[in-house]
Parts: C-alpha cells; structure tokens; sequence
C-alpha cells in the first residue's frame, strides 16, 4: 500500500513537472466556399447588365420589341428593384423599396439604380459565410412566401438577372448591337 | 347489396373524416439539405418552363429567329441541351461527355439536320442527366470542389448552369412575344 502510495506520488510529479500543453489554436474562420461559388456567377452576371445598360443608347430606353414585353429601361428598373428586395433578404437588412422599373425612363437615372442595387449586393455578399447561408430562415415573398435559404436567395437572384438579361440579348440584336456577353475579350 | 355498399361507403368516409378531424396539421420535415435541395427547387421549375417550351413552338416556328445574329428556336434547345450535358455529365454518372448539338455556331448548326423529335429527346435527357447530378450533390459536399471545374463548388457549378439557362429562357420569352405566344412562366399569371 505503501509502495503504491510512492508510486502514484512519483508519477504525479513527473507530470507536474512536464510544461502545459499549448492551448488549443483557435477555430478556423468560417469557410466561404459556397458564397465564393455563387458570388462568381454574380460578378459575370453583374457585369454584363452594368455593360448593357451602359451600351445601349439612351434612344433606345424606351424601345420594347413587342408591346407586350417591358422595355429596355423597364427591364434595368425591373432589375435594379429585384436586386434591392432579393439581396434584402440574402442579408437579413431590407434594401430601400425602389420602384426604378416604374417611376424612372431617363438612361442615368436607371443607371445610377442600377449600380446602387449592385452596390447592396455586393455588400450582402461580403458579409455572408457558410456559417449564416443555410437553414431555411428566408422567406421569399415574391414567390408565393416560399422559404429559402440565404445562399438559395442569393442564387435566385443571380438567375432572376440573367432571365432578363436574356431578354436584353435579344433586344439587342434586335438594334443591331453586340451584347456584352458576345463581345470580343478586350485586348 | 345496394344499402350494403352505401353504408359501407359512408363508414369509410365517416371514418376518414374523423381520422382527418384527429390528426393535428404536423409542419413539413425540415430538409436535411436545405442548400442543395433549393437550388435543385429552382432548377426544376425552369426545367418545367424549359420543357413546356420546346412543346409550345409552332412547327412552323422551329427554326425561327427574331434577327440573323441570333439562334434560331431550334438552336436555343441545342444549346441548353449542351450546357447541361456540360455541367451535368461528370456528377451525372458519364464517363465521356455528350457530343455538343449546337455546332458550328452558324445556321449550319448540327441541330439544323436533326429532327425535332431527335433533339427534343436529346434536350429531356440532358435536363434527366443534371437530375442525376443533383442527386450526388448535398449539404455535406456542396463546398467541395466541383468535379467538373470552372465553377467552384458541387453546388455553384449547378447553380451556375441553372442561371444559364435561366438567361436562355429569357431569350425565348421574347422570342415567344414576338410571336404572340404567352411564355409558360407567365401563362400562370393571366398571360401577364
């Protein structure tokens, strides 16, 4: 009993003496894979409506191939207000409740709409990792109150854009111009 | 036989109402895979717009084009058949990718020689076969690289394909206009 006592005593001290493990490093940051991921078909997509717009001649503003259809400015108000409400709720912050598509016909008017919904967009992005993308915490009241997810709400939005921007591919060709996504890479 | 059957029926539906008055409304499971499953949400209702698309041109339209510098109906099916067989092939099971429908990028399109039976067969197998890539994509992998490259992860190539041919919808939404045609996504909404 004795000897065991002597014993316990001796390997307590010999790990007493070892130094202290060093502390934990700390947790990696938030991976944002995912968001990257999206984000790159954002950027694509963000510039070739932001080319559009600039490219088409403020004469043609109002054209529309068919009267049935939006037309040009109509089209970039129609996108300028969706990336407002959709990022809002990507972001959890509600985007300013424009309405470019019916209140505004002038080119740098709906331009000016335009790069600032970019602009909120981009700054949802830039807070958003995989930690805050999932759960299904959004609900899209756009779309018969369905519930997304944050990432869901930013891909969405992505493909909302470029739905129209197909339709703004066509509409110039229609006048005879190349659109940005067609156009030669700049040397 | 014929009270018989009437009280029997009556039973059955007595029975069920009570079953239904019973049991409280349960809340649909959340999803285990909220990311990739809306993703997969939406991409399914743009193939179903997609879909009710290549029916609703008139045979007549086939090989319409609103101006020479753009694909015709018929090259606009090719080319969505292309992208998803493009982005879809690797996670979908393939070991070789589909040979490309829409080329040379001209009126001399291969799409142009094929039948409109053969290239709507071919357009609902590639929708089928990005089916079967969504099926190998779920939240535990959805950041990890995609296997067919360029875009990230598993869930942004997917996504991405998905925003393609949501842009080549809206090319055909105009073309539908043009052509006094109401598109399927707004047949819902009055044709508006």
């Amino acid at each position: 009993m004795r000897r065991a006592l002597v014993l316990i005593l001796g390997v307590t001290a010999v790990a007493c003496s070892q130094p202290a493990p060093p502390p934990a490093p700390p947790p990696p940051p938030p991976s944002t894979a995912i968001v990257s991921s999206l984000k790159g078909g954002y950027e694509m997509m963000k510039g070739y409506v932001t080319q559009a717009a600039e490219q088409i001649p403020e004469a043609k503003y109002s054209y529309q191939p068919t009267k049935d259809v939006r037309t040009i400015g109509q089209l970039i108000g129609h996108i300028a207000d969706a990336n407002h409400l959709i990022c809002g709720y990507s972001s959890g912050q509600a985007g300013p409740a424009t309405s470019a598509e019916k209140s505004m016909t002038k080119k740098a008017d709906l331009q000016k709409a335009l790069a600032d919904s970019f602009a909120f967009c981009d700054k949802a992005y830039a807070a958003m990792t995989n930690d805050v993308v999932g759960g299904q915490d959004v609900t899209m009241t756009i779309i018969n109150n369905m519930k997304t997810t944050r990432a869901g709400a930013f891909a969405f939005n992505s493909a909302h854009d470029m739905e129209h921007y197909g339709n703004l591919v066509t509409y110039m060709r229609m006048n005879k111009m190349v659109p940005p996504s067609s156009a030669p890479p700049a040397k | 036989m014929k009270v018989l059957g009437v009280s029997v029926l009556a039973g059955v539906v007595f029975t069920g109402a009570m079953l239904t008055a019973q049991t409280p409304q349960q809340p649909a499971p959340a999803s285990a895979n909220p990311l990739s499953d809306q993703i997969k949400t939406y991409f399914t209702r743009v193939k179903g717009y997609l879909t009710k698309s290549i029916e609703m041109v008139p045979a007549d339209k086939w090989k319409w084009q609103p101006t020479p510098d753009v694909r015709t109906f018929a090259r606009t099916f090719g080319h969505i058949s292309d992208d998803n067989n493009g982005a879809c092939w690797q996670l979908g099971g393939l070991t070789v990718a589909p040979a490309r429908l829409d080329t040379p990028d001209s009126m001399e399109s291969k799409v142009h020689t094929m039948t409109r039976e053969e290239v709507t067969k071919i357009y609902l197998d590639s929708f089928a076969l990005c089916d079967k890539a969504f099926e190998q994509v779920n939240d535990q992998n959805a950041a990890t690289p995609s296997v067919a490259g360029g875009r990230g992860t598993r869930l942004g190539s997917l996504a991405y394909n998905w925003a393609h041919i949501n842009e080549h919808y809206g090319n055909l939404v105009t073309y539908f206009r043009l052509n006094s045609i109401v598109p399927p996504s707004s047949a819902g909404r009055g044709g508006f």
